[in-house]
């Protein structure tokens, strides 16, 4: 006998929506639309751009290899304060990120302020790191290197503790049952389950400290950065094009040796 | 001549678990150098009651005394130093899975030497080394000492756990289901292990269990639970089938 309390249509294919949801959408969209004005976004301007752009790319060719020699410096320069700040950046976040991890944290207090620092230091983008620290220690790399460590901090520190969270619990009950003290569960067993997720976060933020030590020099904190304004500033397309594929070359070199990395350990 | 203290003495334990009792008034005394299985249905609290005994979890209530010494009232320390005397091996091992097979033998010593020595074999002195192929040999697995822990089968790192627990220096062993997770085979040469310990060591041995025919082949006594209270505790010679039976009806 058939189910009479079955359907026996389908489900209409969208639902209307109730007056909020229908008052936010239209507020949404009046807000793309009033963006899109203010920015002044326009496929006309870009197009009228064009020979503009076909002239640079023009005087991009050939690249220039006169300052070759200061470019490959300076790149190496940049990936020292990158290399020098992730690794200051991951040595701290592993404290910090064992604090912000609420079972093994000794109180909820100091488990509180550690999630704070680590969201302090990871929304302000580390742009805005450098300049403060170009104001306080000066020009050059070390400014760099301390905007690098801080939003390591912010990046590490977040997911170290993410992944000492979701470390497998069993073996530490297991030395707990042992007698052993917090400290002794947290580098026997924590540390040891945990490694791949802070080996690929360790990596990943070498990767973005690299993409990023090319963007703070921009600002005077050292590295390649400077190099290219400098070339931009004075018209010099064919040395901004080698500095560019330079940094290219950099970035990717990084991230297969990263990649690699991460398959050997993992 | 006056007869040695139990190394058990748990009186009155009482335990909720959302919003279940799932252990009731449950009194258990261990004689030293004794073998008892505990054995009841599913939920019937016998996992609980062997974290309860070492405050893995804490109990509601009752008393407990581990090596003549107040469990319930111990802390830091001593706390620690009670847990270092009582092994526990769990069902499902809990071997940290990365590290050597050595390194989680020597992580026995954890409750006793520096964390910095036990963390790893690596970095412990020679004499734990040797001590943990010891335990190692022991169980028969002195040749995996440099496998990774999660490269065993279920049986060899049961066997792996109970070498970490001899590693301790234990005086009273509580293992969870030790054969719940291994095929037949591999079960009878765990529980023989285990019974070898309280024979040849003079170990202390305390064990849940759903095979009965381990009960009965290993363990000097049986204590069965259900409903979180205690229905049967008698000599295994004494403990008479029907009964053990209606545990499970």
């Amino acid at each position: 006998m058939p189910d009479t309390s079955q359907p026996t249509t389908a489900p209409v294919r969208f639902a209307r929506p109730g007056a909020i949801p229908f008052a936010i959408g239209v507020a949404a969209i009046a807000f793309l639309i009033s963006s899109l004005q203010a920015t002044e976004v326009s496929l006309g301007e870009l197009a009228r751009g064009g020979p503009q752009a076909l002239r640079i790319l023009g005087e991009m060719v050939p690249p220039s290899l006169d300052r070759l020699g200061p470019v490959c410096v300076s790149l190496l320069q940049t990936f020292q304060m990158a290399v020098a700040g992730t690794a200051i950046g991951c040595a701290l976040s592993l404290p910090l990120a064992v604090l912000a991890t609420r079972h093994l944290c000794p109180h909820p207090i100091v488990y509180h302020a550690s999630r704070i620092l680590i969201a302090v230091c990871r929304t302000v983008p580390d742009l805005v790191w450098a300049l403060l620290f170009v104001a306080i220690v000066g020009l050059g790399p070390f400014a760099g290197v301390l905007a690098i460590v801080v939003d390591k901090i912010g990046f590490c520190g977040r997911f170290f503790a993410e992944a000492m969270e979701e470390a497998d619990r069993r073996p530490q009950e297991a030395l707990r049952a042992l007698g052993a003290t917090r400290p002794a569960v947290i580098l026997g067993a924590v540390i040891p389950a945990a490694t791949p997720g802070l080996i690929n976060a360790a990596l990943f933020s070498l990767e973005k400290a690299t993409r990023s030590s090319v963007v703070l020099g921009l600002v005077g904190a050292g590295g390649i950065g400077i190099e290219l304004q400098v070339s931009m500033d004075m018209f010099r397309y064919d040395e901004a094009v080698t500095i560019i594929l330079a940094i290219l070359v950099l970035v990717v070199a990084v991230e297969q040796a990263s990649a690699w990395l991460r398959r050997r350990a993992l | 001549m006056t007869a040695s203290p139990p190394l058990v003495d748990a009186v009155g334990l009482v335990k909720d678990l959302g919003g279940r009792r799932v252990v009731d008034d449950v009194g258990l005394v261990v004689a030293q150098g004794s073998c008892v299985a505990l054995i009841g249905p599913n939920g019937a609290g016998k996992s609980t009651l062997l974290r309860l005994l070492v405050r893995l979890i804490e109990p509601d209530s009752g008393s407990i005394h581990l090596h003549g010494h107040d469990m319930r009232a111990a802390s830091g320390a001593a706390l620690r130093d009670l847990r270092r005397r009582t092994g526990f091996v769990f069902q499902q091992h809990n071997l940290v899975g990365r590290a050597s097979v050595l390194t989680n033998v020597v992580h026995g010593a954890l409750g006793r030497t520096g964390w910095w020595r036990a963390c790893s074999h690596r970095l412990a002195p020679a004499a734990l080394r040797d001590e943990a192929m010891d335990c190692l040999a022991r169980v028969g697995l002195a040749a995996f000492a440099e496998r990774r822990a999660d490269r065993l089968s279920g049986g060899q790192s049961q066997r792996v756990a109970i070498a970490r627990a001899l590693m301790q220096r234990p005086g009273l062993l509580l293992a969870d289901e030790p054969a719940a997770s291994l095929d037949p085979a591999a079960g009878e040469d765990v529980m023989r292990a285990f019974r070898g310990l309280v024979d040849r060591d003079g170990l202390t041995v305390v064990f849940t269990s759903h095979h009965i025919a381990h009960a009965r082949t290993y363990a000097d006594r049986i204590v069965g639970l259900r409903a979180g209270r205690v229905a049967i505790d008698a000599a295994t010679a004494a403990c008479d089938p029907a009964t053990v039976d209606a545990l499970y009806a």
